[in-house]
């Protein structure tokens, strides 16, 4: 085939109207998908784990920061998802300043707040593999429904994209998960909460590099 | 230069309007451009003369299975770049991968002639080396002269990845010609 045919036959697809030709916005498909997928999340919190004990007379501090940090890792990586599906997209990363600092502020006041001997037993807690599992088995319904609404994006940077897709629903996972988790330490959160979140960005980048390929 | 910014963004608002008439002139101005783009910056990319068609076809492709992401309130220079870049990179991977070197570095080797094609090459056997998507669609648009819709419906693609198996499907065979050939 030549490039002239090719032409016309693409104008002649163009004015036959196939596929999606308008430009659209994309995030609110990006942000239908995302909030569908995270009520599954939240439904399986729900239904199959028992309320975190913690939540009993209102939030604990641990359940405000984690939840707020997750929440806040979540939103920026929702932009820095959008951003990244489109061609020219660049990645900008000084909002992940945010959720640190909430996170490290959360540190900060729980440990001037307790015992040094007591910092041990709160990062390890009674049970980290359960929880680094849980908030990673949590992500995933999220992590799939992003990369499915990225599909008929245009990322130039697949697992840039996908990295941050596996951010924003480990942010989101990590958020709901307070609602369960029954530690009650940030040390913890920060840590297997915070490496969950983080498999979680490296399964992204690799399940993108796949299936967002174009 | 920011009048053909200005042309292009038009071209593009009208083709995503439906304009087949704009959307024909965006693309030939682009191939244009991509062509004198290439005749300069070609080696760089350890890419042939020869294969500057081949590469611009796919960027052409990716311009208009991708069109919906332009953004009209955006440059389109920019986009244009991002799409040119990656199918370029996408393009130069798959050859090194291929494991096919520049002819240049075969200064010995002098090139064949071109031939007049003929089925004397056993066609169906070449296409049964090729992916089972690609093999079909070649063999339904190529060789059965079906229509892109029906082609589509029938093997229950999208018409965009009906396109895309159809080139790369081709560009594949053309390769295996040329080897065969030599």
């Amino acid at each position: 085939m030549n490039t002239q045919q090719l032409i016309h036959t693409l104008a002649s697809d163009l004015q036959a109207g196939a596929g999606p030709a308008r430009s659209r916005p994309r995030w609110p498909r990006l942000a239908a998908m995302t909030g569908l997928a995270s009520l599954v999340s939240l439904a399986a919190i729900v239904l199959l784990l028992a309320p975190s004990p913690h939540l009993a007379h209102g939030p604990s501090a641990t359940i405000g920061f984690s939840a707020l940090a997750g929440a806040a890792l979540a939103a920026g990586a929702f932009w820095a998802t959008l951003k990244l599906s489109y061609p020219e997209g660049r990645l900008g990363l000084g909002w992940l300043l945010l959720p640190l600092g909430i996170l490290l502020l959360g540190l900060g006041l729980e440990m001037s707040d307790t015992p040094s001997s007591s910092w041990s037993a709160g990062l390890w807690g009674a049970s980290p593999a359960a929880c680094f599992l849980c908030v990673i088995a949590l992500s995933l319904p999220i992590l799939a429904a992003v990369l499915v609404a990225l599909r008929d994006g245009a990322p130039t940077h697949p697992q840039l994209c996908g990295a941050m897709a596996g951010l924003l629903a480990g942010g989101i996972a990590a958020a709901l998960y307070t609602l369960h988790c029954p530690e009650n330490s940030l040390l913890f959160v920060a840590s297997w909460h915070v490496l969950a979140v983080l498999t979680v960005t490296i399964f992204g980048a690799l399940a993108a590099g796949r299936w967002l390929r174009w | 230069m920011q009048d053909r910014e200005q042309q292009w963004a038009a071209d593009m608002r009208a083709a995503q309007a439906g304009s087949g008439e704009a959307y024909m002139r965006l693309l030939n101005s682009v191939s244009t451009s991509f062509r004198q783009f290439a005749a300069l910056d070609l080696r760089r990319f350890g890419l042939q003369p020869s294969d500057v068609e081949d590469v611009l076809q796919e960027i052409l492709l990716a311009i208009h299975l991708k069109r919906h992401t332009w953004r009209a309130d955006h440059p389109f220079a920019p986009w244009l770049r991002a799409i040119i870049r990656h199918k370029l990179v996408d393009f130069v991977r798959r050859r090194r991968r291929r494991g096919e070197l520049p002819l240049e570095d075969f200064p010995d080797i002098h090139p064949v002639p071109p031939v007049e094609p003929s089925f004397s090459t056993p066609l169906r056997h070449l296409l049964g080396d090729l992916p089972r998507r690609q093999r079909e669609v070649v063999e339904e648009l190529g060789l059965g002269g079906a229509s892109v819709a029906d082609t589509a419906m029938k093997l229950k693609m999208s018409r965009g990845a009906v396109y895309v198996a159809f080139h790369r499907g081709l560009a594949a065979l053309s390769a295996r010609f040329e080897r065969d050939r030599s």
